[in-house]
């Protein structure tokens, strides 16, 4: 008896450790600011480094792939808000970071997909309302060319979708920095620094499950990202010529 | 039927084939239906970020960022949704293009199909 008690009373510890390894490794996330465009700043990450804000409503941020037997769907949005902390000795060598994709911005062209998406049954946006990426390093930094602008590197992070955290390594990730004042820059005030990545996400990874992924939503999806961020937020930087009313609540621009 | 009513039916369902045909060419040959957005055009547009960091080398590795179209599109096939989408080509033109065909067949035929 004794044999088959210790066996199972390492398997339930075991359990245990994995449990509260994953609670600490999801951690709560970081708050929306009252406009809803930017999050608020951790106190223990601001001290890291040189805060940069994403910057919603501009260019597109996030763009997704579902190739599917059946059908093709592409969505992309620009509502992402979030932050990363640049390091004092490069700005590439990021020390934190975090940012929230609202569900409920995913654009695919047809509207009642977009509302699909959403659904229960998808990615549970009233439920789960954000998919959320809480940048913890960047490995394997190497810089890119000679002007020393930019870098290449591997995003180590936990990526939440649908309530599900994930630890995931995004490699060749580029990183790119623009001195504020830049006359191309014109518009936007602030240092700015981007983030261009491509990665793949197995929806069953993240607990979605659905009968028609497989047939006509692809198992896995290829998501490309480019993040531009600056050091003022963008509560401060003067309106996007693209702003309208309809994109500010996030809701469909038709319905 | 009357030599009348079948002209009609044949013209009519042509017309109506043939358009919605020379709307999908018009509009980009799409496979399925979309309607514009504001919204994905203006998030298209080349904005002042995406300027600011030509020529730093941050598309480099990967390639530009990917886009899906914001603009009006009849398509071929409709979407399998239950919306405006579902409108294409075939679901519009082929009841015409079918009618059409129903005119055009030979009515010695069709009453030799029912003798028979």
């Amino acid at each position: 008896m004794l044999t088959v008690r210790r066996p199972l009373a390492a398997a339930l510890g075991a359990l245990a450790l994995t449990g509260l390894s994953l609670t600490a490794l999801a951690g709560p996330p970081a708050a929306k600011s009252p406009s809803g465009k930017s999050l608020v700043i951790p106190e223990a990450h601001q001290k890291l480094g040189t805060v940069y804000h994403a910057l919603p409503g501009r260019d597109r941020q996030v763009f997704f792939d579902s190739d599917a037997p059946v059908e093709r769907i592409k969505g992309q949005s620009n509502q992402v808000i979030g932050y990363c902390i640049a390091g004092k000795d490069n700005p590439a060598n990021l020390k934190a970071g975090e940012w929230h994709l609202p569900v409920k911005s995913m654009r695919t062209g047809n509207r009642t997909r977009d509302r699909h998406l959403t659904e229960a049954n998808w990615l549970n946006a009233p439920a789960n309302p954000d998919v959320i990426f809480a940048l913890k390093e960047v490995k394997d930094l190497a810089a890119q060319g000679e002007g020393g602008k930019t870098w290449t590197g591997t995003l180590v992070g936990e990526m939440t979708i649908n309530g599900v955290t994930k630890l995931i390594s995004i490699e060749k990730a580029t990183i790119a920095s623009v001195a504020g004042g830049d006359d191309k820059a014109a518009g936007i005030k602030g240092d700015l620094l981007a983030i261009r990545c491509k990665h793949q996400v197995a929806l069953a990874d993240f607990n979605v499950k659905n009968p028609n992924i497989g047939s006509k939503v692809a198992d896995t999806l290829a998501l490309e990202t480019t993040l531009y961020m600056s050091t003022v937020k963008p509560e401060d930087q003067p309106s996007p010529a693209s702003e309208s009313p309809e994109k500010k609540d996030g809701a469909p621009d038709r319905k | 039927m009357g030599p009348i009513r079948r002209a009609l039916l044949i013209l009519g369902g042509l017309a109506i084939a043939s358009q919605a045909i020379a709307l999908c060419g018009a509009t980009g040959w799409a496979g399925f239906t979309r309607y514009h957005s504001e919204e994905i055009v203006q998030m298209n547009a080349p904005g002042e970020l995406e300027r600011a960091f030509a020529g730093t080398g941050l598309n480099d590795s990967i390639g530009r960022m990917s886009k899906i179209d914001g603009r009006f599109a009849f398509g071929w096939l409709p979407s399998p949704t239950l919306g405006p989408e579902a409108l294409s080509v075939l679901t519009i033109g082929g009841p015409a293009a079918i009618l059409a065909l129903v005119g055009l067949w030979p009515a010695r035929a069709r009453r030799h199909g029912r003798e028979g």
